[in-house]
């Protein structure tokens, strides 16, 4: 394995195709900024040159636009509430607060040294595991997708800051939301009153609305945005040995919760990093830091976002099978080279399978190369006065969410969430559940509806398959710690006076 | 406890779990038009009905609890001028990007937003709109080729 | 300076409404739409005919992706643009099931588009995990053997792969249970996994794993051997004679677009069908590339909505 890796690091430090990948990164990252427009776009922008490119360099492009991205969607979380994907929208959660307190630096630092450290782990297990997690990754059928995705969820209802009933309700809420559109397993329309929303509502415009429009709706026109002064000076962008050090843990979690899921093909990475922060939070010695800005709550999922892109290229590689849209892309890339992705890829075209691994060691390292200087001018943006920032995101918001689906109707829904995330703020809800709900209800339902399918109906089969048995076991353990933890926060707060 | 409680205050409280109560109704009327059909073979409306019912369960159980509690959080008044001048914005651009192109949609939306801000003067309204829409065509268009057209009439 | 932009745009807009001289055609960009995903084969073929019409045509020719509903969408914007030769769409095998499949469009299939040509055809292919059927005839020998339980896993309800499992059953007297996924890679990976027995899709899911040794490909749905696949025998020869599922791309414009700019972009699909780069890139996603004429555009899509139509009133698919 070691030998093959290191054969790939050679091709991929000749200069030209080092040149690649830093344009992909670069690319990638600057258009990650962007929410809403994002490493689909960045991809397009840049297929056209693949023609050019032999199939290994191009796929070494492609995959650091994708990771690049990933990187850039945190920027305009950290910075301006704006989440363009379900990992980005956990970024908002401790990132968002953090900016406001000042801290944006340190943020921006935390998350390029946490997906440094997540994309490594993830690189390192795509090197020593890719085909044993590929076989383990078939073994999930209809049956175990339901319950990975039922665990997924109780996890989030832990999520929330206040009671756990109200955040269950915005599970439910996001579920419901998610029903819109074609159903999967009839064809049948469900909540669809203009033709528009017949695929569903576009996860960027409920996204961008909860967060991007409800915060910009609640400080628009303030004379004094609620903000802390910003320093550049490196001592306030880089950790203190003592934040350092907790954060080695946080990281470690992450980066295994993240390399663990992301080899499922579909939504691995958004399970991961809201997996990784609900177990942040249950586990935190500081959990009054949490929602003002947990440095230890932004690390872990960042760490896990990134090493689920990483593994998350398993199935692409070994097995030829697009995990989502963009890898799908990279795919379609790989045709136009005449390169039919399959099981045979990793045997009949070894120097494009270990180059491309190899390129993500190296493209990760570009990244953090290039990051930690710009953070600074990342952070200069935040000295902008509200004032005169508030049209811009506006812009963006409308732009991004259009030029997605190019839909009115995305725009037109984007201003609801925001008006819908707006009110449920001042009613002490919280939009974070909302989104998880969102992005597995429909996950839930079309693997709950299979497995019925499949087994005609016979509900055993979640205990005697070996992995949904032990997913099973992890429900259970969770409902019993949401009930222990509860009561104990119950009794503490009775022993507090009021 | 208070002894007295401010009627105005109860509404407050009450309003969130009946709200989500009422959604959960309507979720559950709207998905009666879908078949329900069987364990082995769901309907399109098998999972939408459990669903509602859900939401309005929860919604009762939120009612009750806000209720019951005493702990009234003073919010914030909603400062009207900002949400309905940001809803125009986002609304113009909606109803302008497929009528009269991107630039004029991009140039309205920001100006409008802009009126939020009540320090905000006519000229500088309109030199930061003009700005704002020479940056975005810039770099939606010219850099990043998004199928948009700058102008459509 | 913006101010007096502000002002010209009511005066270019009168000017706009006036028709310029055809034979300028074309002397701005034009669009080229299509109802599915950035990055899906549509999108990827889209990009190539774009790539190489805007050689031809002098002017960009830019990809415009408006997903939803199966397509439906995009030929709802499409249908009701402006016929003046600036909005063209990339048609799919979708587009005449989508006739079939839905109760109300809100355009006509035929009635309210002007067919220029094919750009490919490609057929669909019954697959099953390496080793477990020995030929189609077993396949379907043990799917009548032993009714409800052998599985087919398909790209979606309404799609022509899930269609054509329903043919299937219908052409045989085989009774499948047919499970949908999302999209064909999905699909794939449920056989890959041994969740279901069959995968119907196309050469481009099946052949790399075929190649790589998971699967067996057992039949084509064409009702002829598909060139490069010269062993498997075709559904019409075996099991299920009278088959003939072949599914297409092609490019369309709303209807009563001047002969003359129908003429000229019918001429160009037929100069860019014959480069032997457009023909490459069309043959390595699984399609057999060729121009075909208006005509022959217009009866195929007409053929392919009377058969689905057919297929899905016997088979009892919902309507939408």
């Amino acid at each position: 394995m070691f030998e093959q890796f290191l054969l790939g690091l050679t091709q991929v430090m000749q200069p030209d195709v080092l040149i690649y990948a830093f344009i992909g990164v670069l690319v990638g990252q600057l258009i990650g900024v962007l929410p809403g427009i994002g490493a689909i776009s960045a991809i397009s922008l840049l297929l056209p040159i693949t023609f050019y490119l032999d199939a290994t360099t191009s796929m070494i492009m492609l995959a650091g636009i994708y990771y690049g991205s990933q990187y850039g969607g945190s920027i305009a979380s950290i910075l301006l509430n704006l989440p363009g994907t379900p990992s980005s929208v956990v970024t908002c959660l401790e990132g968002y607060p953090l900016a406001q307190n000042g801290k944006a630096g340190l943020a921006l630092f935390v998350t390029a040294m946490s997906s440094f450290f997540g994309s490594m782990v993830g690189v390192a297990i795509v090197v020593l595991a890719a085909i044993p997690m590929a076989h383990f990754a078939l073994k999930f059928g209809a049956p175990e997708y339901t319950m990975l995705v039922t665990v997924g969820l109780l996890a989030a209802s832990l999520i929330g800051t206040g009671s756990q009933i109200r955040a269950f309700a915005m599970v439910l809420v996001g579920i419901a939301l998610g029903l819109v559109g074609a159903d999967l397993t009839t064809g049948t329309y469900r909540f669809v009153p203009v033709p528009e929303l017949a695929d569903g509502i576009s996860l960027v415009s409920l996204a961008m609305g909860l967060f991007g429009v409800s915060e910009v709706i609640r400080n628009a026109g303030l004379k004094r945005p609620e903000q802390a002064p910003i320093s550049v000076s490196l001592r306030d962008i880089i950790p203190t040995r003592e934040q350092f050090r907790a954060l080695i843990s946080p990281a470690f979690r992450g980066a295994g919760i993240g390399s663990a899921f992301g080899a499922l093909p579909g939504t691995g990475a958004a399970i991961a990093s809201f997996m990784a922060y609900a177990l942040e939070r249950k586990v935190t010695r500081k959990p009054e830091e949490f929602s003002k800005g947990s440095l230890a709550g932004l690390s872990a999922p960042e760490a896990a976002n990134n090493a689920a892109a990483q593994t998350g290229f398993i199935p692409t590689l070994t097995l030829g099978i697009p995990g989502d849209a963009v890898m799908a892309l990279i795919i379609g890339a790989l045709i136009l080279n005449g390169i039919i992705p399959g099981p045979r890829l990793m045997v009949d075209e070894p120097q494009l399978f270990w180059g491309v691994i190899a390129s993500f060691f190296v493209g990760n390292i570009i990244l953090l190369l290039i990051n930690i200087p710009l953070i600074r001018l990342w952070v200069l943006l935040l000295r902008i006065p509200y004032q005169k920032l508030f049209p811009g995101i506006v812009l963006m918001i409308c732009v991004g969410v259009y030029s997605h689906r190019n839909s009115v109707t995305d725009v037109v829904m984007t201003l609801l969430f925001g008006v819908l995330g707006y009110f449920m703020k001042r009613y002490r809800f919280e939009p974070a559940p909302v989104l998880l709900g969102f992005v597995l209800g429909p996950m839930l339902e079309e693997n709950f509806r299979r497995t019925m399918l499949l087994y005609s109906g016979d509900f055993t089969v979640f205990v005697t398959r070996p992995i949904c048995a032990v997913l099973v076991g992890l429900c259970v353990l969770l409902f019993v710690w949401a009930a222990i933890t509860g009561k104990r926060t119950r009794k503490q707060n009775l022993l507090k006076p009021s | 406890m208070t002894m007295q409680p401010d009627t105005v205050v109860a509404w407050r409280r009450a309003a969130s779990g009946a709200i989500l109560a009422a959604i959960g109704i309507a979720i559950i009327a709207i998905s009666w038009r879908y078949p329900f059909g069987t364990v082995t073979q769901m309907g399109p409306g098998f999972i939408p009905h459990y669903v509602g019912l859900g939401i309005v369960a929860l919604g009762v159980v939120i009612l009750i609890t806000d209720l019951r509690s005493d702990a009234v959080k003073p919010v914030n008044p909603i400062r009207w001028r900002a949400f309905v001048l940001i809803s125009a914005g986002i609304s113009l651009f909606a109803l302008l990007i497929n009528w009269l192109g991107l630039v004029p949609a991009m140039f309205l939306s920001v100006a409008v937003s802009m009126l939020a801000d009540d320090e905000a003067t006519p000229l500088g309204i309109l030199i930061y709109a003009g700005a704002m829409t020479v940056l975005g065509w810039a770099l939606f268009i010219k850099a990043l080729g998004l199928p948009l057209t700058a102008f459509l009439v | 300076m913006f101010k007096k932009l502000m002002v010209a745009l009511p005066l270019v807009a009168a000017l706009s409404g006036t028709a310029f001289a055809q034979d300028s055609y074309p002397d701005k960009s034009i669009r080229l739409v299509h109802g599915f995903g950035p990055g899906g084969n549509a999108d990827t073929v889209s990009r190539i005919i774009a790539e190489a019409m805007s050689e031809g045509l002098g002017q960009p020719v830019v990809v415009e992706s408006k997903p939803g509903a199966g397509g439906t969408v995009a030929s709802d914007y499409v249908s009701k643009s402006d016929p003046d030769g600036y909005t063209m769409q990339l048609l799919v095998g979708g587009h005449a099931v989508a006739a079939a499949l839905y109760n109300k469009l809100p355009y006509d299939t035929l009635g309210d588009y002007t067919y220029i040509s094919t750009i490919g055809q490609f057929p669909f292919f019954v697959a099953t995990q390496t080793g477990k059927f020995e030929s189609i005839e077993d396949l379907i020998e043990q799917a009548k053997a032993a009714p409800g339980t052998l599985k087919i896993g398909h790209s979606g309800v309404g799609s022509t792969q899930h269609l054509t499992g329903e043919l299937l059953d219908l052409s045989t007297g085989a009774k499948f249970i047919h499970i949908p996924y999302k999209g064909g890679a999905a699909a794939a990976t449920a056989l890959l996994g041994g969740e279901v027995d069959v995968l119907i899709d196309t050469g481009t899911v099946i052949s790399g794993q075929a190649e790589g040794g998971a699967f067996d490909i057992l039949a084509v749905t064409s009702d002829v051997r598909w060139p490069g696949f010269d062993d498997v025998p075709t559904l019409d020869e075996t099991v299920a004679p009278g088959t003939d599922v072949v599914s297409w791309t092609g490019i369309g414009m709303p209807a009563g677009v001047p002969e003359e700019i129908v003429a000229k972009v019918s001429a160009e699909m037929q100069r860019i069908m014959a480069l032997p780069g457009v023909q490459e890139k069309v043959e390595t996603l699984g399609a057999k590339p060729g121009a075909s004429s208006n005509e022959e555009l217009l009866d195929m899509v007409q053929s392919q909505i009377e058969t689905w139509t057919k297929v899905v009133e016997s088979a009892g698919v919902p309507k939408r």
